[in-house]
């Protein structure tokens, strides 16, 4: 696929996007943010579960709290 | 509690606790635009002393309010911070001073049906502008993508001369033309 129609793939995708979130409730478009937050946090936390199998859940709270941490770093200039 | 609970529970309290208040950052440009998941929600708020305590007395027991504000880096705005307990999510509560814009955009602020409330939240233009100037002072993509995301959404019933006027203060039209160039036309 050339760069084109990539760029046309792109744009129609994004149509959809937006269509999508005009569509959606009120109480759902303040609350996703957080539902998806936490969605990422647990499959990170089974992540670092599968990991490190011998750590307890207050360690895998800390090591989830430090990648998040690298994250937010890499999002600051 | 989850974070969508937890930020449900802080709008509650500051209701509760008859602070003046509105929804900002991601939850509102999640609210005017497309949504992307958020590790944090922000209010502005207009509190003193007293109210941070009454606000401390409403919060559930599993939400701890900071009770020494600090300052966010960009802009030196005082803030309050209210953690999640077992959570890395956080609601930030950042205190409405002196700049023009934060004074205006509290003004503005409209009052929304939504959760079976009527909650305050900052209108599209002002989260359009407040992105922008970020996108622009901390050089965030994501506040970037945030204002493009609003503009499409919300484009045909925006009030541009708002936000132009804004942009021009901030020094940020050149980037509000850039966004809206790149929006695929419908």
């Amino acid at each position: 696929m050339g760069v084109p129609s990539i760029a046309i793939l792109a744009d129609v995708l994004y149509r959809e996007e937006v269509a999508r979130a005009r569509a959606m409730s009120p109480d759902d478009k303040l609350l996703e943010g957080p539902r998806l937050f936490d969605r990422a946090c647990r499959l990170m936390c089974d992540g670092i579960r599968h990991e490190h199998p011998d750590l307890d859940e207050a360690g895998v709270r800390a090591l989830l709290q430090e990648r998040l941490d690298r994250i937010s770093a890499l999002e600051r200039p | 509690m989850t974070a969508d609970e937890a930020a449900v529970a802080v709008i509650d309290a500051l209701d509760r606790a008859a602070i003046p208040s509105m929804i900002v950052g991601s939850l509102a440009s999640n609210f005017h635009g497309i949504p992307r998941a958020t590790r944090d929600a922000d209010f502005l708020i207009q509190i003193g002393p007293a109210s941070i305590k009454a606000l401390a007395e409403v919060l559930p027991d599993a939400l701890r309010l900071e009770p020494q504000a600090s300052f966010e880096t960009v802009t030196g705005t005082a803030r309050y911070l209210v953690t999640l307990r077992n959570s890395p999510f956080v609601c930030e509560l950042f205190v409405c001073g002196d700049d023009p814009h934060d004074r205006a955009r509290f003004e503005r602020r409209q009052r929304v049906r939504a959760l079976g409330h009527t909650v305050t939240m900052a209108t599209a233009e002002d989260m359009i502008i407040t992105k922008l100037r970020w996108a622009s002072l901390a050089n965030r993509g994501k506040d970037r993508d945030d204002a493009r995301n609003m503009v499409a959404v919300r484009g045909a019933d925006l009030d541009w001369a708002y936000i132009e006027h804004w942009c021009d203060v901030h020094g940020t039209r050149s980037l509000l033309r850039d966004i809206r160039d790149s929006i695929p036309r419908t």
